[in-house]
Formats: structure tokens, C-alpha cells, sequence
């Protein structure tokens, strides 16, 4: 697991589950900390899942997940 | 002793890991996706495994594009009548199962899309030289039953594609998956459509459509996926372009177990071939099986002469405790094609359960009334 940076979170939204799963297992094998969540109402009206991350880590998880589309939503505050 | 061969109706017993993994799942529950709590991630990461499972099956890198379906009918129905038509005309192998033949039937009816036949041997297996003569770009789609559910003729499916160049082809692997190997990527397929109940040994209920490029055909079955659900419109990205509603939860949790059982054969090869051979040999049956064995899996048929198909299947349940199916197998053509329409055949379908003891029981069954009545 890496370190704890604490410089706010991230959150990437996928097109749909499989999309997600198949980004959590790439963000999990490289050991980034991370949470599966609820897709924040604000962001969408949807009722799926997001990923969670620290936005310290966003460059280098963008690059593991190279073709992957993604949305991606900084946080203010922790949802 | 493994009576049982019937596989290719449906296999049996399964492995072990099959009742334990769908135990599991109802020991916590969940649904797919749609919500964020852990059974949801639980169940959700279990059913993307299982796909990629799948992808690793048929040799493709492209997970997304294996989409579950109920079984090898309803993958096989989504892809053909999902396509379009132009040219109006495809070619299907000798050897199709009613999967294919009966929404064929219903294009022509409905859209006046006609139906050639491969070239082929006198077994069914597709002529690959006079295949080379046909000219493919004049149709929209070409078919094939990759192992036959009849004589278990295993087609070229890797030279067909080439000659084939880019009209599409959609492979029926229902009884090929989890029996021989496929090469989705390799071979450059289109498409394929695989059942979850019989080679690979999983339950029923459970099937997947392969499908190389999503715009070739149009959704069947539109509905909620839990992504982009503010829109009316079906999603264009896969799977979920083509996997409206819940999924088969229970099923692909069977699914998974028996994809990741790792199960060989328990049977020789050579013993089944030696089988075979021995059966061709008995007067009074007329053994269906591939002329070539490098083309033979492991299903085969016979016809008895000179006695009721179903008389013979009778006799062998109830003498011998062996379970066979009998009739037309729900393949009118492939029985055309053989010589055996309308009676049909008894066949006999093995699985990885198997032994070579099995085989030598069956083998004595055979003899026994082939001395009775000779
Ligand atoms: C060659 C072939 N195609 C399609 C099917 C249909 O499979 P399912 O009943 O699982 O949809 C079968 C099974 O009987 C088959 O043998």
C-alpha cells in the first residue's frame, strides 16, 4: 500500500461497471489506496459505483489506466 | 461408474467448485453494479472475473466484448437478428442446429434472406478447397456449428475465416467451448455465441455472446443497466450495450466455479478414438463420426440397422443404466447431411468425468447387442 498523502480526493467515474472493475483491479494490483463509492448525486444522477482516490496519485493512475475512459471530479471535501 | 452420456444435452455432474461458488453467492447476496456497498462490489467483481474467464476461454483480450446471455439460443438470436441484410443471403455450415436454422428461417420469412450451404465432405466437415471457390463477398454472414452436436465434427474454423476475408463470421461453439480449443483473436472471428451448461460444465441458464466490433448488430433486449440512466437511450458502450435488466447472477457465480476448475480429460485420447473405432466395426450399427479423427471430438452418434433408434436407446437405459439421447438432436440439417433425416441417431456424448473404465463399459454394452442380433 503506498502512502497516505492527504491532498484531497478525486473521484473517476466509468461508463459503466465493467469499466470500473476492470479500474479497480489495475488501481489495486499497483497498491494506490483507493474506495469503491457511490457516484456523489452532484456529480450524476446515476446510482452506480465510482472509484475514490487521493488526487495526489491521479497523474500516475491516469497513465496505469492508459485507454480506460474516465471522468474525472475533484472533491472539495471528503462525500 | 459415469453412465452419463449425455453432455451434450446438458453435462454432468459438474465440478465441484460450481455448487460451492453459487452457495457462496447466496450466503451473501447482492446485485450487479447499481449500488456502492460491499455484496454489490462482492458480486460485481465476481462477475467481471468470470468474464474475463470467458475471454480468456475463447482467446480474445477483448472482455467487454463477451457479453452473458441466457444460453448459446439467445446469443445466437442476438447476433442474427441484430445484423443487417444487404446482400441478403448467408452461408451456413451442413451441420447447424435448429440455435441457427429456425431464426434463419424466420429472416426469410420476414426479409426474404436466403440460405447457401459450405461446400462440404461427406461427414460435413466444410470442403476447404472448394471453399476457396466461393465467393464470399457476395454475403452478409456466414455461420458455423465449430463441433457438431450429431457426429462431433470439429470444423476448420481458422482456414474458413481466411478464405472468408472480412464478410463476417459468427461461430456456434455450444458444444465446443470448454471442449476444444478456440482462438477468438487468432482466428480473427466476428462473432461467437457459447453455452455455460455443457463443454464447459457449468449451469444451466448461462451463455455468452462474443462480439468483435458492437455496431455490427442492434440490441435485443433493451432495458436498465445502472449506467447512464438519465438517458432513454440504450448505452452504446459494451457490455452493457447488449445486457439490460439484472443479470444471471446465481448462474455465473456456477459459471465461475466451473471456468476456474481446471479440470483435464479423465479419459485417453487414444482410447476414445480406439473406442471408435472398435463401434465401427459392429454390423449392426452405422457409427456417425468424423472420416478424419484430427477432426473428431468427443461426440458421436449411431444409427442402428434394422432396429428403432429410440428402441435402441431404450435398451441400453434399461439393460445397461446408459443414458443416451436419441432423434433428430434438435439438428434436422446436420441429420439431413448425414444421411440419418428423418429417423436420426443415438448419440453419445462424453465429458471430462469420464474414465477410460467408463469407455471399456461402454464398449462392452455395444458388443453385446451388436452379438444379439448378429
Ligand atoms: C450446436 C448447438 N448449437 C446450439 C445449441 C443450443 O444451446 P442452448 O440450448 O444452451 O442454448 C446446442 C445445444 O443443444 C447445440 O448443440
Amino acid at each position: 500500500m503506498r502512502e497516505e498523502a492527504n491532498t484531497g480526493f478525486t473521484i473517476l467515474i466509468f461508463s459503466n461497471i465493467h469499466q470500473v472493475m476492470h479500474a479497480e483491479k489495475i488501481i489495486a494490483d499497483k497498491g494506490y489506496p483507493y474506495r469503491i463509492v457511490p457516484v456523489p448525486s452532484n456529480l450524476s444522477s446515476e446510482c452506480g459505483l465510482c472509484i475514490r482516490i487521493e488526487s495526489s496519485y491521479l497523474d500516475s493512475i491516469l497513465s496505469d489506466l492508459q485507454n480506460i475512459k474516465v471522468e474525472i471530479h475533484t472533491l472539495n471535501n471528503e462525500p | 461408474m459415469n453412465l452419463y452420456f449425455d453432455n451434450s444435452s446438458t453435462s454432468f455432474p459438474k465440478p465441484e467448485g460450481v455448487s460451492q461458488s453459487i452457495n457462496e453467492y447466496f450466503s451473501h447476496g447482492g446485485t450487479y453494479g447499481r449500488a456502492a456497498y460491499n455484496r454489490v462490489i462482492e458480486v460485481s467483481r465476481k462477475v467481471e472475473s468470470t468474464r474475463s474467464l470467458l475471454a480468456n476461454l475463447i482467446g480474445t483480450s477483448l472482455a467487454p466484448n463477451v457479453v452473458f446471455t441466457s444460453n448459446a439460443t439467445h446469443a445466437i438470436n442476438l447476433f442474427i437478428r441484430g445484423m443487417r441484410y444487404p446482400k441478403k443471403k448467408v452461408i451456413i455450415s451442413p451441420l447447424e442446429h435448429n440455435a441457427v436454422c429456425r431464426p434463419l428461417q424466420y429472416l426469410f420469412q420476414t426479409a426474404g434472406v436466403g440460405v447457401d450451404t459450405f461446400p462440404h465432405h461427406p461427414d460435413g466437415r466444410i470442403d476447404i478447397q472448394k471453399a476457396a471457390k466461393v465467393n464470399f463477398a457476395s454475403y452478409d454472414l456466414g455461420i458455423i456449428n465449430h463441433v457438431s452436436n450429431v457426429n462431433g465434427v470439429i470444423q476448420p474454423i481458422k482456414e474458413i475465416k481466411r478464405l472468408m476475408g472480412n464478410t463476417p463470421l459468427l461461430v456456434d461453439a455450444s458444444q465446443s467451448a470448454g471442449r476444444v480449443e478456440i482462438r477468438a483473436d487468432e482466428w480473427k472471428l466476428d462473432a461467437l455465441a457459447l453455452t455455460g451448461h455443457k463443454g464447459i460444465m457449468g449451469p444451466t441458464g448461462t451463455g455468452a455472446l462474443f462480439i468483435r466490433n458492437p455496431d455490427m448488430a442492434d440490441p435485443l433486449i433493451f432495458g436498465g443497466t445502472g449506467s447512464n440512466s438519465e438517458s432513454y437511450l440504450q448505452p452504446i458502450d459494451l457490455p452493457d450495450r447488449f445486457e439490460a435488466g439484472t443479470p444471471n447472477i446465481v448462474g455465473i457465480y456456477g459459471l465461475w466455479g466451473a471456468l476456474s476448475s481446471g479440470m483435464g480429460y479423465s479419459f485417453k485420447r487414444e482410447h476414445f478414438v480406439e473406442l471408435l473405432h472398435e463401434i465401427s466395426t459392429f454390423s449392426s450399427f452405422k457409427l456417425l463420426a468424423a472420416d478424419d479423427t484430427d477432426f473428431q471430438s468427443d461426440v458421436f452418434s449411431i444409427k442402428p440397422l434394422g432396429m428403432e433408434v429410440s428402441e435402441l436407446a431404450r435398451i441400453l437405459f434399461e439393460k445397461f443404466s446408459v443414458e443416451t439421447r436419441s432423434g433428430l438432436h434438435c439438428a434436422p440439417l446436420a441429420h439431413r447431411t448425414l444421411g440419418t433425416f428423418t429417423t436420426g441417431a443415438v448419440r453419445f456424448s462424453l465429458s471430462k468425468f469420464h474414465t477410460d473404465n467408463d469407455l471399456d463399459y461402454l464398449h462392452s454394452c455395444l458388443k453385446k447387442i451388436d452379438e444379439g442380433r448378429s
